[in-house]
């Protein structure tokens, strides 16, 4: 009698092991996460717990992240200010930017709503953290930006269901305030650099400078932003000025120099730089024997609200 | 004799069934993933590839007289080969590689890895047959349960570590043999050559079967109390005469630094309550590298019948205490820190952790043995309980366990689980009842059991695929011909001692291989002091040193060590360098401003402060001053899925998860100068495993961040150049920090005169096996100073007579020379060989000496 009832039991755990017991559920409580000056809110999976440092984590640009508790799944989240999308330009940009970097054609794409507002999944296979893993990318388009939900769910058993509890988790964002400033997030991108100065047409950075006897020479790397060919020289004097003792000086066409080096900086000055194209080259400028230097932006040349200079010590 | 051969014709169908089916079913598991001879996938998974494949390819130069058994000039620019082969080759099994091509060596590793999983199988046929009283079929059933248990097959890319089981059941069959028949020539025997293949598994043995026989002496106090020191007198001079090889191993450890890992907690990090039930399960491989769990099945009999030992009646209390104590101090030396680590020597494994999880299997398997031929069929209610007992903590496991640390665990290897144990009960009641069929049981029973070792095996093997790749033999083979017919005409041209390295090679220890001589080594065995120099120079060696690299070092150290050849698939990009031949895809370039093995300085070297980086040391020797590098800088000027912050570092963060993150620099480099990149993670250990793909005028080579040196080269340009250079880093954390960049520049005008004065005091060296001979004519008393890394094994004769070896900042010979002309002669022999060598000889004379004096007193007392 004993083992049948052993037995029984057993039987009941294996019953309900082999069926699955997990059920799709979401967090009661909800989450938060703000992007510029907009705060969202939704509800993460049952089991899924927010990770603190999502940023050093999972990406830098998230603005939110977390993991399930009960598998390897991860999430982050990341906003890119943007206008509000209709579905087709949704389903255009959001293509178009996902292509530089999957394949899509390997996954699915599905449109929906969320709160009424545009929404997207892509779902793609992929590999994260050296495992095989479905990738499920959201786009939601609210009011004021692009919200795009990551998640890393492992191919196994559980998955299907999985992908559903994320979609319902998905589904629940919220806009609870927001903007229509579009700030800091798209400077994310790229580069962030203090010397590099960038407008429309070129990106200037200062790689140098070294006083020899009366000449000063500046040397830096210029890139070249338009679709033309252009003078590094002639972009180099439209953003700058350098003066001494607040005495504007003038380029030295004809150094006195005897640096292979300095001939050949000289020389790229002068040679025109293709489109999308960088080099680096040096401009010299005679000096008197004392006063403070200073480069100056040109005024409007940058986007800044303060003007900016720099001094170069004697 | 007349007693063997009947046992052989007794018993020839079981053996050769024990040893063929584990060897036929891996044959199938790696057949199965696309493994078998000449196949494009090869067998030389992790270290099989960077260590075992050279290293087996280095024994095969030993064998055929090119390189001496006692020392290598191949990797970290010399090493102790004794002790390296102690390590990493003594067994049995490894001096067949001579039958083979070192071409070939993925064949040759899997045709030998083959054998070690036949040869385990028959070994524990052996002591099976003369242990237990089971049923034939049975006895070869636990055989290949017992070659194929999930710990040989998922660490059997450590080769060496196979040897192990094969030696094992007859260490424990010694044992056996010692206590019940007073004969101690298996246990010596079997001791002796564990110790000698490897020491590092052969202290784990050792110490579990020492405790074995304390518990099977205490359970039998009686009977065994007068064998317990004939056991320990067996064992102590079967470790004795191991210490032929283990003793300079040891030394060479010690002396070289080799320090014990801290105790920095109580439990080990990393492990779950249900790790034991989650690997008992068939076909459950997780990782065997770091958060593993213990690999530990060797199939669901034995394990039945392991559990079956402590619930039957028929086992005495004091065995299923003592046994079970053993099994308890196993299971705690998982979770227990400073056990876990008392296993491994005190020193924390790199990967492949819990590596006595064998131990629990085999305890598992002896035990369920002895349960095996207590079973009676009135015992059939203890079974149905114990098999139920098993499968309702497998549920348990899997309902309540985290799935998150368990996540390996599938649908699939628990279906199969519970169902061949209900199968296992059923045919188990089946054989203790009336009914005819039962003559057909074992024959069933052994089907079954083949099926589920089987199983396992290939799943152990698809889950190495997935953890770590087989990598396709290409790797090893493409170019191999071309290699060797380049290394040749080194060889072939070179009268003295020279250097050479491959920039583009799959591995660290090729060296070994080709029978070069390099500066890259991953090794166990290696000469710390040394490695820390070279680190110094610019060769990264970091942490323990278990690696150093040769590349993205600069022109200066190429000098110094006297890299005389360089081999690449592309364009070298190095100042003083000149391509001399090239064969497939690579090219040989030839120095020529390499220095000999030796130089002539002064004893200034030898002041604490002096020489501590490749510059001061250029200058010392070369009697030059001033600086020969100059800095500039590289402005960051593209990016692609990167994320970049500059300031004081660089950081580059992933923009779209596990893809590469590329940064482009331009960098303008002088004329007449050697441009190099200066890449530095701020935090090394944030940048573990990063890759950087430097890419430069269409010259891509890809490298460690960490694990390589920090000048990425830039090439060599006569005229002022700018260039752009692009470095895409991949794997590791999905954001690295670096020390912002700097641009490097050699002055190769001032580099070249230093170099040329540098050479005229170069003294050639000639080297042969393990000695290194020149000869000197001197007008003062100069110090010779060599680029062969100190060892306490160094002697040195300055015409004839020792002289006395001054290490020069630990890490290289040199010797003090007096006016003169002198012939000066370097010998090595492993510290501790001589020692080791004398007790090796002695304790198998005193081992013989006892075992006639017993033989003698036997016959005494008969007469």
């Amino acid at each position: 009698m004993k083992q049948r009832i052993i037995a029984l039991i057993f039987s009941g755990l294996l019953f309900l092991t082999l069926t699955g017991c997990q059920k799709g559920q979401l967090e009661k409580a909800n989450e938060t996460f703000t992007a510029d000056d907009s705060e969202y809110s939704f509800k993460l999976p049952k089991g899924w717990k927010v990770e603190k440092e999502y940023k050093e984590t999972f990406n830098e640009a998230a603005v939110f992240g977390a993991e399930d508790s009960n598998s390897r799944s991860e999430m982050f989240v990341r906003a890119q200010p943007s206008k509000p999308l209709d579905e087709q330009e949704l389903k255009q940009e959001t293509k178009e930017s996902l292509l530089a970097f999957y394949k899509l054609e390997a996954g699915e794409v599905e449109s929906f709503d969320v709160d009424g507002l545009p929404a997207i999944h892509y779902l793609m296979p992929s590999v994260y953290k050296k495992k095989a893993v479905w990738l499920d990318m959201y786009f939601v388009t609210t009011k004021t930006h692009l919200v795009n939900f990551q998640f890393y769910r492992p191919r196994d058993n559980s998955a299907e269901k999985q992908k559903q509890v994320i979609y319902e988790s998905v589904k629940t964002l919220k806009q609870l305030r927001g903007s229509q400033t579009l700030t800091s997030s798209s400077q994310q991108k790229g580069a962030k650099n203090n010397q590099k100065l960038e407008n429309q047409r070129v990106a200037i950075q200062l790689t140098g400078n070294k006083i020899v006897g009366n000449q000063l020479i500046l040397r830096y790397v210029i890139t070249n932003k338009t679709s033309e060919d252009l003078i590094p020289v002639d972009e180099w004097q439209q953003m700058f000025s350098v003066t001494e003792a607040g005495e504007h000086l003038a380029i030295t066409e004809q150094p006195k120099a005897d640096d292979t080096e300095l001939d050949y900086l000289l020389k790229q000055n002068k040679q025109r730089l293709p489109a999308n194209e960088s080099i680096e080259s040096a401009v010299v400028y005679t000096l008197q024997p004392e006063g403070t230097i200073t480069i100056r932006v040109n005024e409007g040349q940058v986007n800044s609200d303060e003007p900016m200079s720099l001094t170069i010590e004697r | 004799m007349k007693t063997i051969r009947a046992f052989m014709r007794q018993h020839y169908p079981a053996m050769i069934l024990s040893f063929s089916i584990p060897v036929v079913l891996m044959i199938v598991a790696y057949y199965s993933i696309g493994i078998y001879p000449g196949s494009e996938r090869s067998i030389l998974a992790t270290d099989s590839f960077a260590q075992y494949a050279n290293f087996h390819a280095s024994f095969k130069n030993v064998l055929q007289g090119k390189q001496s058994i006692f020392y290598t000039w191949s990797g970290s620019l010399g090493l102790n080969y004794w002790a390296l082969a102690a390590y990493y080759l003594n067994g049995l099994f490894t001096p067949l590689v001579g039958l083979f091509d070192n071409a070939t060596m993925p064949d040759t590793i899997y045709y030998l890895t083959l054998l070690k999983f036949g040869a385990s199988g028959l070994s524990f046929w052996f002591f099976a047959q003369h242990t237990f009283k089971l049923d034939r079929w049975l006895t070869v059933g636990l055989s290949i349960s017992y070659a194929l248990m999930s710990y040989a097959v998922g660490y059997s890319v450590v080769i060496m570590w196979l040897d192990t089981f094969v030696y094992l059941p007859l260490i424990v069959w010694g044992i056996h043999r010692l206590f019940e028949q007073k004969k101690p020539v298996l246990l010596f025997s079997s001791y002796l050559l564990l110790f000698i293949s490897n020491f590092y598994m052969g202290f784990m043995v050792g110490v579990f079967t020492f405790l074995y026989a304390i518990i099977r002496t205490l359970c039998n106090w009686s009977e065994y109390k007068g064998q317990f020191l004939s056991y320990l007198g067996t064992s102590l001079l079967a470790g004795g005469a191991s210490m032929i090889t283990v003793l300079p191993a040891v030394i060479d450890l010690r002396t070289n630094g080799e320090s014990l890992s801290p105790m920095y907690t109580f439990f080990t990090p990393d492990t779950g309550p249900w790790d034991f039930i989650a690997k008992n399960m068939v076909g459950v491989y997780d990782t065997s590298k770091y958060e593993s769990m213990p690999f530990i099945y060797i199939g669901l009999i034995p394990l039945v019948f392991c559990v079956y030992y402590f619930l039957s009646k028929e086992v005495a209390w004091k065995e299923k205490i003592g046994y079970g104590s053993l099994f308890l101090l196993l299971i705690a030396s998982v979770y227990v820190y400073p056990l876990n680590l008392f296993w491994h020597g005190l020193h924390v494994p790199n990967m492949f952790l819990f590596r006595f999880s064998f131990l629990v299997s085999f305890l598992v398997i002896l035990l369920a043995g002895y349960g095996l031929e207590r079973f009676k069929k009135e015992d059939s209610d203890r079974l149905v309980n114990g098999v139920l007992g098993i499968i309702g903590i497998f549920l348990l496991f899997v309902f309540f366990s985290n799935k998150k640390r368990y996540d390996v665990i599938t649908m699939e290897s628990l279906i199969l689980t519970i169902g061949l144990l209900l199968i296992y009960l059923s045919i188990w009641l089946l054989w203790v009842s009336k009914y005819k069929v039962k003559k057909w049981i074992p024959v069933v029973l052994l089907i079954l059991m083949i099926g589920e070792a089987g199983y396992n095996a290939r799943s152990m093997v698809v889950g190495i695929l997935s953890d770590w790749g087989y990598p396709s033999r290409i790797l090893y083979t493409k170019n191999y011909e071309e290699t060797k017919q380049l290394i040749e005409q080194t060889n072939q041209k070179e009268e003295s001692f020279f250097r050479l390295e491959n920039l583009d090679v799959e591995s660290l220890n090729t060296s070994f291989n080709f029978g070069s001589h390099g500066v890259s080594m991953f090794s166990s065995i290696r000469n710390r002091h040394s490695s820390q120099y070279l680190n110094a120079l610019g060769f990264r060696s970091l942490g323990t040193n278990l690696t150093i690299e040769y590349v993205n070092n600069t022109l200066l150290a190429d000098t110094l060590v006297g890299m005389k050849y360089n081999l690449a698939k592309d364009d070298l990009m190095k100042f003083g360098y000149k391509k001399v031949s090239s064969a497939g895809e690579y090219t040989l370039y030839e120095n020529e401003y390499a220095l000999p093995l030796g130089i002539l300085t002064d004893d200034k070297i030898y002041e604490p402060t002096a020489v501590q980086n490749q510059t001061e040391l250029f200058n010392h020797l070369s009697g030059m001053e001033g600086e020969l590098f100059s800095f500039g800088e590289a402005a960051l000027i593209e990016t692609e899925n990167a994320i970049v912050t500059e300031g004081k570092t660089l950081t580059i963060a992933e923009e779209e998860p596990a893809l590469p993150k590329q940064v482009t620099w331009l960098v303008t480099v002088p004329a007449k100068s050697q441009g190099y990149l200066s890449l530095v993670a701020k935090d090394m250990a944030e940048a573990v495993s990063v890759n950087v793909d430097l890419r430069v005028d269409g010259v891509s080579r890809k490298t460690g961040l960490i694990n390589t040196g920090q000048y990425y080269n830039l090439g060599y340009y006569d005229e002022p150049t700018t260039v752009e250079v692009t470095a895409a880093f991949s794997e590791g954390k999905q954001k690295v920090e670096l020390y912002r960049p700097d641009a490097v520049f050699l002055n190769t005008e001032r580099f070249k005169t230093a170099a040329e004065k540098m050479q005229e005091k170069g003294i050639e060296i000639q080297t042969q096996g393990r000695t290194a001979k020149a000869s000197v004519s001197l007008n003062k008393e100069q110090v010779l100073l060599t680029t062969i890394p100190y060892d306490r094994g160094w002697k040195v004769l300055i015409d004839g007579e020792p002289a006395e070896i001054t290490t020069f900042k630990d890490a290289f010979l040199s010797v003090k020379l007096p006016a003169g002309k002198h012939d000066i002669e370097f010998i090595f022999l492993p510290q501790g060989f001589v020692l080791g060598a004398s007790l090796f000889g002695s304790c198998i004379l005193i081992f013989s000496g006892c075992l006639w004096w017993r033989k003698k007193r036997q016959s005494e007392a008969v007469k």
